[in-house]
């Protein structure tokens, strides 16, 4: 795929010669096209910022508003109203705080922590695909990059955790750094699975690949177990319970982040959230299909009677918004399922958390790629490929669909039954064995 | 059930001292536990029951290690509950308090230190370790024989001893907000 | 020139490491109180662990020395702020034990249930911190949403919702409102679900499992020693619990068992204290249906028939003593007390009690005067507090959190 890395769509050079054609002068675009290219890059990626900023200030709200609800509680809502303005006065808080910096800190580093651990984060929204039209930049190799760069937030905690000047904290920087390292592992495997069903690493191919119903999706049908170990992953990641043990409050008095005040604590903490944005973005492009519609066509395509490649105006503009949405309530139901998780469980501890991931989630990854490999390249006696030939591809009519229905019904739910039943016989064992 | 009255805590000079002594004071029935200590003959004075039905004895220091031994192997008295230190006027005593987990009856056994120093029976109960300090700390016995005797309750470098009846309140040798 | 070469990184035992001195506390979120545990630590694993306690000394039994026996009272409560009906009991039995005062059974009842009232509120609250500070949020709200129906309880009966003052010497300080027992037993009767409600979550999740199961362990010889009780003493298998083996009050009177564990570590102390919950609700509605008198309105109803009766005697010319008085178990003081210048008789006591956190008790010697000669608090937690270094010496950092919370400890207790 020698895809170009930066791309513009069609309708830019259009519409910047009706501007230029109104002031009487033409452009041969051909020659201006690198220019463009950056244009459109800047344009997205300042899109994108305001976008993520916007996504963190609302979702520290929800948060809030999310655990109080599932714990009988209102949430935040004096200020402004049902409370969402909150986050803006948090934030002008934290601005008018006094900057302290501990005596014996290393001032320096002190001060750079924060940015190392802020900056990866937002490298990464522009790769993040959110509409078809609507990605930065379509880096060949996206799906990488993504993993190698978040690592260096990592290098930011520890920085943050040694530079203050604090037991604490250094216990804190430490847990942190061993805890990324075991779960990147899991979480690159998941997405080598995903990288070869689609063949390319660049992540809005992989997203095209998704085109079509939900069951196209990888992470319903094809993987879910890729999903599950993705997510899990990706809140060890970001740090959030229950693996929040570099900031664990009950133990370690908020961790790397405890001498930090006013605007470089905020930016601990919006960082964190972005994190958990960027990575349920990433959640979504990869096994949930992006953009894409679950129902199949899209609902501008059904209103307007037309394919979505040939939609052009207004209507392109309406199926924009339209997969921006989509791609929106999925991001924002992982988030969701990561603070669900948050206000259910406790907290691992750290040698809970090194087992689960080296002992269970790593083997459970390489058994994955096999079963993945299986699928995509077995090929039948008749040289059709399995998957392609699945039955349930194939149903056309609401008879055979509901038979499939049923079938995977009895399937999950016998999954359930038995997983279930194997976990009250391991937690029986355990409370025998001690 | 009679309570003993401030007594003089001396030991009885004489042999003859002591017959008339114990002749002329009514003499308190031993209770369980007295009866077991007097059949190990372990000197103790019995000082009858308490308003609760506890009884109490009174063990000199000397004795107190040997008799403790005896309380938690023979009588079974296995759980320590407290060591209390009382300022009478003119003298310190401990009160250590005893259960049995086994017989569920409990025990007051007296001690009145001798220049304010009392053995300690951390060798025995290791339970009584923070029991003396605290003891030590608010009266001021010493516990010889108790691995680390320093204050707990109070700040380390404290002077005098709270509890006590002449301790003096807003002593000006400790000025605290100056530190 | 090899790694091994370069000076002050390798020891003859291997890489040098140092050992880290962390000061948990005084200020930290989960040592319920104020204390400071000074840890010595090694990676991971605590080498050693010296807990330093006063800071909340408050000297509450010198206080005890220069007030009268009822100006005493309002600050029982603070003693050990989570169960302070105990509190308030063992001072209140003292007394009425040195002076032999008589207490009407009703009061007993009435006690018994707030005492047991205050026991699952108690609970409930270790249960939520607990849980806090092995990292679960949600549990602590709804063990504080029972928390609120049963200090609506409380407010109704004493007019405080958690420093009370309620108990006198011989009685109590107002009978039940009307009404109360029916609110108290549709309360209770919705307990025991709200009880599963909190295990469901909790008791087997397998990351609380590998948290709490064998952590902690604590055999009988060292629960003994260090003079250990409560659930932590019932955990090791030991069904030692004051209200049947030496029975106070009424508990005599009422059906409950003891649940004991078996292997003595955070878990079985776990499961302990939420069946202790439940064991309290079945005290409570039984001493709700066994009530002498039953309804304070009843009494008052009893009492304005009497008062015809007597006056009707009167009028006819017949000698109203000649009418039957209200029963004494009935009412709510044994006899009339001047409190404010009580004087019990010379004397001296240890009394004690089965709180939440296990045996407290009062050593009290009093000489006669409004005042007592030397008051001691036997608090649970002080004893309980000095088994820490001894568990957490060579175990995780991280399972002190566990331990500590099981433990059950309140400071307060510890430093009075």
């Amino acid at each position: 795929m020698n895809q170009p890395v930066f791309d513009f769509p069609d309708w830019l050079p259009r519409l910047l010669d009706q501007g230029i054609s109104h002031f009487g002068g033409s452009v041969n675009w051909a020659d201006w096209a690198p220019w463009l290219t950056i244009l459109w890059a800047i344009i997205v990626f300042t899109l994108i910022a305001v976008v993520a900023q916007a996504s963190v200030i609302f979702m520290v709200l929800m948060e809030r508003k999310v655990l109080a609800w599932m714990t009988q509680r209102k949430g935040p809502n004096r200020v402004g109203p049902w409370g969402t303005l909150q986050t803006l006065a948090d934030g002008v808080k934290l601005l008018f705080k006094e900057d302290i910096i501990p005596k014996g800190a290393n001032k320096f580093l002190f001060t750079v922590a924060p940015a190392l651990f802020f900056l990866p984060t937002f490298v990464f929204f522009g790769l993040i695909p959110f509409t078809n039209q609507l990605v930065a930049v379509a880096l060949p190799a996206g799906a990488l990059f993504v993993f190698a760069i978040s690592s260096l937030s990592v290098v930011g905690l520890v920085l943050a955790g040694w530079a203050s000047n604090n037991k604490y904290s250094l216990l804190g920087g430490m847990r942190s750094a061993a805890q990324a390292i075991s779960y990147e592992i899991p979480l690159v495997m998941a997405v080598l699975g995903v990288v070869l069903f689609t063949g390319s690493m660049n992540i809005a191919e992989i997203v095209k690949a998704q085109a079509g119903p939900f069951w196209n999706w990888y992470g319903v049908l094809l993987t879910p177990i890729s999903l599950v170990i993705f997510f899990i992953s990706t809140l060890a990641e970001v740090n959030r319970v229950p693996f929040d043990l570099p900031e664990a409050e009950s133990e370690l008095v908020s961790g790397y982040n405890t001498e930090y005040s006013g605007m470089k604590f905020a930016l601990f903490f919006l960082a964190e959230y972005a994190a958990l944005f960027a990575m349920s973005a990433f959640t979504v492009a990869f096994f949930v299909g992006g953009y894409f519609s679950p129902f199949g066509p899209f609902i501008t395509e059904l209103v307007t009677h037309q394919p979505a490649d040939q939609l052009t105006g207004l209507s392109q503009l309406a199926l924009q918004v339209e997969m921006l949405f989509w791609f929106m309530m999925k991001t924002y139901f992982f988030i969701f399922l990561a603070m669900w998780v948050r206000a259910t469980l406790p907290r691992l501890k750290p040698d809970q958390l090194m087992g689960f991931s080296w002992k269970f989630l790593i083997p459970l990854s390489i058994i994955n790629i096999f079963v993945i490999a299986i699928e995509k390249y077995m090929v039948l006696p008749n040289g059709q490929p399995v998957m392609a030939s699945l039955p349930v591809l194939q149903a056309t009519t609401v008879s055979s669909w509901a038979i499939w229905v049923v079938i995977a019904a009895v399937v999950f739910g016998g999954f359930f039954v038995l997983m279930s039943r194997l976990l009250s016989e391991k937690l029986e064992a355990r409370l025998a064995r001690r | 059930m009679s309570e003993e009255q401030k007594e003089t805590g001396k030991e009885p000079a004489t042999k003859q001292d002591a017959a008339v002594a114990v002749a002329a004071e009514p003499t308190i029935p031993a209770g369980e536990f007295g009866k077991a200590l007097d059949a190990a003959r372990i000197p103790v004075r019995h000082l009858g029951l308490d308003a609760g039905g506890m009884e109490m004895v009174d063990i000199a220091p000397a004795d107190l290690l040997q008799a403790g031994e005896h309380l938690r192997d023979k009588c079974q008295l296995d759980l320590l509950l407290s060591c209390t230190g009382v300022d009478w006027k003119d003298r310190l005593e401990s009160v250590y308090h005893f259960y049995s987990i086994k017989t569920h009856k409990s025990l007051a056994v007296k001690v009145t230190a001798e220049n304010g120093h009392s053995p300690s029976l951390v060798p025995i109960w290791n339970g009584a370790d923070w029991h003396e300090r605290e003891s030590y700390d608010l009266i001021g016995i010493h516990y010889d024989g108790h691995p680390n005797l320093t204050r707990i309750l109070m700040p380390t470098d404290w002077l005098g001893h709270p509890l006590r009846k002449d301790y003096k309140v807003d002593d000006p040798r400790l000025v605290w907000n100056e530190r | 020139m090899s790694i091994k070469d370069i000076p002050g990184v390798f020891t003859e035992q291997g890489l040098k490491t140092e050992d880290l001195v962390v000061n948990i506390g005084p200020q930290h979120p989960s040592t319920h109180g104020v204390l400071r545990l000074i840890t010595t630590l090694n990676g991971e694993v605590v080498k050693d662990m010296v807990p330093v306690i006063g800071y909340l000394h408050r000297s509450k039994e010198k206080m005890a020395e220069s007030r009268s026996y009822f100006q005493y009272q309002p600050t029982l409560d603070r003693v050990e702020y989570l169960s302070s009906f105990f509190d308030h009991y063992v001072y209140v039995s003292s007394i009425e034990r040195i002076a032999k005062l008589k207490v009407p059974k009703r009061v007993e009842y009435i006690r018994m249930i707030t005492m047991e009232l205050n026991r699952i509120t108690s609970h409930l609250l270790w249960f939520g911190t607990f849980l806090l500070d092995l990292g679960a949020t949600s549990p602590l709200f709804y063990a504080f949403r029972e928390r609120e129906d049963i200090f609506k309880l409380f407010e109704d009966l004493t007019g405080a919702r958690m420093m009370y003052n309620y108990y006198r010497f011989g009685g109590v300080n107002a009978d039940l409102p009307p009404g109360w027992i029916e609110k108290c037993r549709r309360f209770i009767r919705t307990m025991p679900e709200k009880i599963d409600e909190y295990e469901a979550i909790v008791t087997k999740n397998p990351i609380i499992l590998d948290r709490t199961v064998g952590i902690g362990r604590m055999d009988i010889e060292t629960c003994l020693k260090y003079g250990v009780t409560g659930a932590s003493l019932r955990a090791t298998g030991i069904a030692q619990d004051l209200r049947k083996t030496n029975p106070y009050s009424c508990y005599n009177e009422v059906q409950f068992d003891v649940p004991v564990g078996k292997h003595a570590d955070v878990y079985d102390r776990y499961l302990v204290r939420m069946a202790e919950m439940r064991e309290s609700c079945k005290i409570i509605e039984q001493c709700l249906d066994k009530i002498p008198g039953g309804d304070t309105q009843n009494i008052r109803n009893k009492q304005a028939e009497i008062d015809a009766a007597k006056a009707a005697a009167k009028e006819r010319g017949e000698d109203p003593k000649s009418i039957p008085d209200l029963d004494p178990d009935w009412l709510t003081q044994g006899q009339k007390i001047n409190l404010m210048t009580y004087k019990p008789p010379a004397g001296e006591v240890f009394s004690m009690c089965e709180s939440p956190r296990g045996m407290l008790g009062c050593y009290m010697i009093s000489d006669g005067t409004p005042k007592a000669y030397r008051l001691k608090w036997r608090g649970a937690s002080f004893s309980n507090l000095s088994v820490l270094p001894e568990l957490m010496i060579g175990n995780l950092y991280p399972d002190l959190m566990a331990i500590f919370g099981s433990l059950d400890v309140i400071l307060p207790e510890v430093d009075r």
